[in-house]
């Protein structure tokens, strides 16, 4: 298995700020995503967890860093990329195939219309959604536009899945309906996904691994979680765990911790403007005061002896 | 940790660490041998004397040396030490061997005893294959059993918690109040635990980090009673040492206090005893050895010495002074 199917490597995100110096919203994430791995981003709202999967997806452009995936550095969006958001974005005109089709074409162009029919129909099987083939979007539930939004991406055969909050606006029984298709579909793709969520015991029942992020600005990884349950993954034997709750805890801990900082970095931002803390940031490529921190030598460089 | 600040922690009654050996590597390399130990009354019989030996791979200090790799056993077991019974019966349950790096070679192993059936802990940290974070290599808990179910989960990147901290600036730390610290990360763990005080040693072969060792003290026991990190500074024309962090008991503050305004000069002090030799110093005679602070030292009860040069680019960048 390749531990760096996905290396995200000092990735920094700024915007331009028109009183001031650029504004970094993210500012040194570092992570390695192993091949099929599920990696869940929890953090408070706001702290940059959708911009770090945008900038993955290829959407949002990287002022700093580099991310590759499978050896690949990326360079806008591609078919090896599937972003499923929170709200499903389907054509309302266009019938559940007929949407998953879109990408299909564009995957499979060499094969003949059967065949990418039958593709559409086995991805929309995943999803459970075999007998709402030719429906459209105003026919069905936000679950079943959902389902039909996760058919669209992983009948891209994506390298890379994004999950950027995909259950936040269904009920929690549909929730947890499409948790278990999700994980499912993952189990027998063997897809490596990112999940952004904001649901503790979501993000500990699908992840493999849990980064959780600090505070942007300047947001960054502040702790990654092991989650040792095997898969395929039995949500009641999840629950009753004797590690689950001590999980649950250290990430609420961390939410917690980062809670009270905001505040107190709130605090100091109306004692001091960022212009008098942050050196200037400019473009893509580079090396500001701040970046050659990174390359000072005392800065050490870890390694992993062992044995 | 406030810089340059002598803090107090809650009375602590009973030490972690029951005793420490320094091996240093014997001509040609052929082996190490026993250069220095100090253990508390009563542990001397389950020890070796001083001048024994060991070849490569033999013994806990003998596989650290070899390997070039820190160790912790979380066991006392034949094949990591001969006299495996006597140490368990003595009380001792657990070891860490840290190798300490000088010029691309092991210049010494630090050796040290724990006791068991303590409320305190140490961990051992290091670098995680493919990523880039620190994970936990092996650890010792001692009674805190629930604080131990999670540790090993946990990861940290550069200067998050005190693993991170330590690995960011490449200098030992002290970090008091745990369970309150918005720095160290498993605080409600700490809390839970009773944890007060957390020492993090980084292990640095070159550039390169090696090792994060931790040690977890709560109100009833420590790893030691004083902690002092010691950085090298400019004194008019002269380098000598100034103490950049502190953290103590509340019955060994006045030793801490001494240390303020100190600047020692190479091989003054046990700190400067490692700042000149650049490997571990130990004592049994604090008072003998401190002789610039005997009056307190004496005063604060304390008679034990360890200090532990860390090395970055083959200098001597910091002194961690643990006394008890």
């Amino acid at each position: 298995m390749n531990k760096r199917y996905v290396e995200i490597v000092n990735l920094v995100k700024a915007y331009p700020n028109p009183v001031g110096d650029p504004i970094r919203v993210v500012d040194g994430f570092n992570l390695n995503i192993a091949e099929g791995e599920v990696i869940g981003v929890i953090g408070h709202s706001g702290c940059g967890k959708s911009t770090v999967l945008t900038m993955t997806a290829g959407l949002n452009e990287i002022t700093n860093g580099n991310i590759v995936v499978d050896g690949k550095e990326i360079d806008g969006p591609g078919p090896d990329r599937a972003v499923v958001f929170q709200a499903p974005c389907l054509l309302p005109w266009m019938t559940a195939a007929q949407n998953v089709m879109l990408g299909v074409k564009r995957v499979y162009p060499h094969a003949t219309k059967r065949q990418r029919k039958d593709i559409v129909a086995y991805y929309l099987s995943l999803v459970g959604l075999a007998d709402a083939m030719d429906k459209r979007p105003r026919e069905m539930s936000g679950g079943m536009q959902q389902r039909v939004g996760i058919a669209r991406a992983i009948a891209l055969k994506p390298k890379m899945l994004l999950l950027d909050e995909p259950f936040g606006r269904l009920d929690s029984l549909t929730r947890m309906d499409l948790q278990d298709v999700i994980l499912d579909i993952l189990d027998r793709e063997k897809l490596t996904t990112m999940v952004i969520t904001h649901d503790v015991d979501e993000a500990i029942y699908m992840s493999d691994r849990i980064c959780m992020m600090t505070n942007g600005p300047r947001a960054r990884v502040g702790q990654v979680l092991d989650i040792p349950f095997e898969r395929p993954r039995d949500r009641k034997a999840v629950l009753a765990h004797d590690l689950y709750y001590d999980l649950r805890g250290c990430l609420i801990d961390f939410l917690e911790k980062f809670e009270k900082k905001k505040h107190t970095d709130q605090a100091e931002e109306i004692a001091a403007p960022r212009s008098a803390k942050e050196p200037p940031i400019s473009t893509r490529g580079d090396v500001s005061a701040r970046d050659a921190t990174l390359t000072n030598p005392l800065t050490l460089a870890v390694v992993s002896p062992m044995a | 940790m406030a810089e340059d600040m002598t803090a107090v922690t809650e009375s602590q009654t009973m030490q972690m660490i029951a005793a420490a050996e320094v091996w240093t590597p014997l001509d040609g390399d052929s082996g190490i041998q026993l250069a220095q130990a100090i253990a508390t009354p009563g542990l001397n019989a389950a020890l070796p004397a001083v001048g024994e030996t060991l070849l490569g791979g033999e013994g806990l200090a003998g596989q650290a040396w070899a390997r070039e790799i820190p160790l912790l056993v979380d066991r006392i077991a034949t094949e990591d030490f001969a006299n495996a019974d006597a140490l368990l019966e003595s009380g001792i349950t657990a070891a860490a061997a840290l190798p300490m790096y000088d010029h691309g070679r092991v210049s010494a192993v630090l050796l040290l005893y724990l006791r068991g059936g303590v409320r305190a802990a140490i961990e051992l940290w290091a670098g995680r294959s493919g990523q880039h974070e620190l994970g936990m290599v092996c650890s010792y808990y001692g009674d805190l059993e629930r604080f131990g179910n999670i540790s090993p989960y946990v990861n940290f990147p550069m200067g998050s918690g005190l693993p991170g901290k330590v690995w960011q600036t490449g200098r030992p730390q002290v970090m008091e109040g745990l369970a309150q610290s918005s720095e160290f990360l498993r605080s409600t763990g700490a809390e839970n635990e009773g944890l007060t005080t957390g020492f993090g040693l980084p292990l640095i072969r070159g550039l390169e980090l090696r090792g994060v060792l931790l040690t977890l003290d709560s109100q009833v026991t420590s790893a030691a009673q004083v902690y002092e990190v010691w950085e090298p500074t400019m004194a008019g024309q002269a380098a000598a040492m100034c103490r950049r962090q502190a953290a103590s008991s509340k019955e060994s503050s006045r030793f801490a206090r001494a240390s303020e305004a100190l600047k020692l000069q190479p091989g003054e002090g046990l700190v400067g005893q490692a700042w000149a030799s650049r490997r571990p110093e130990l004592t049994n005679e604090l008072a003998i050895a401190e002789s610039g602070r005997a009056s307190v030292v004496e005063a604060d009860g304390l008679s034990f010495g360890l200090a532990i040069p860390v090395l970055i680019a083959d200098e001597v960048r910091a002194v961690a002074m643990l006394a008890w």
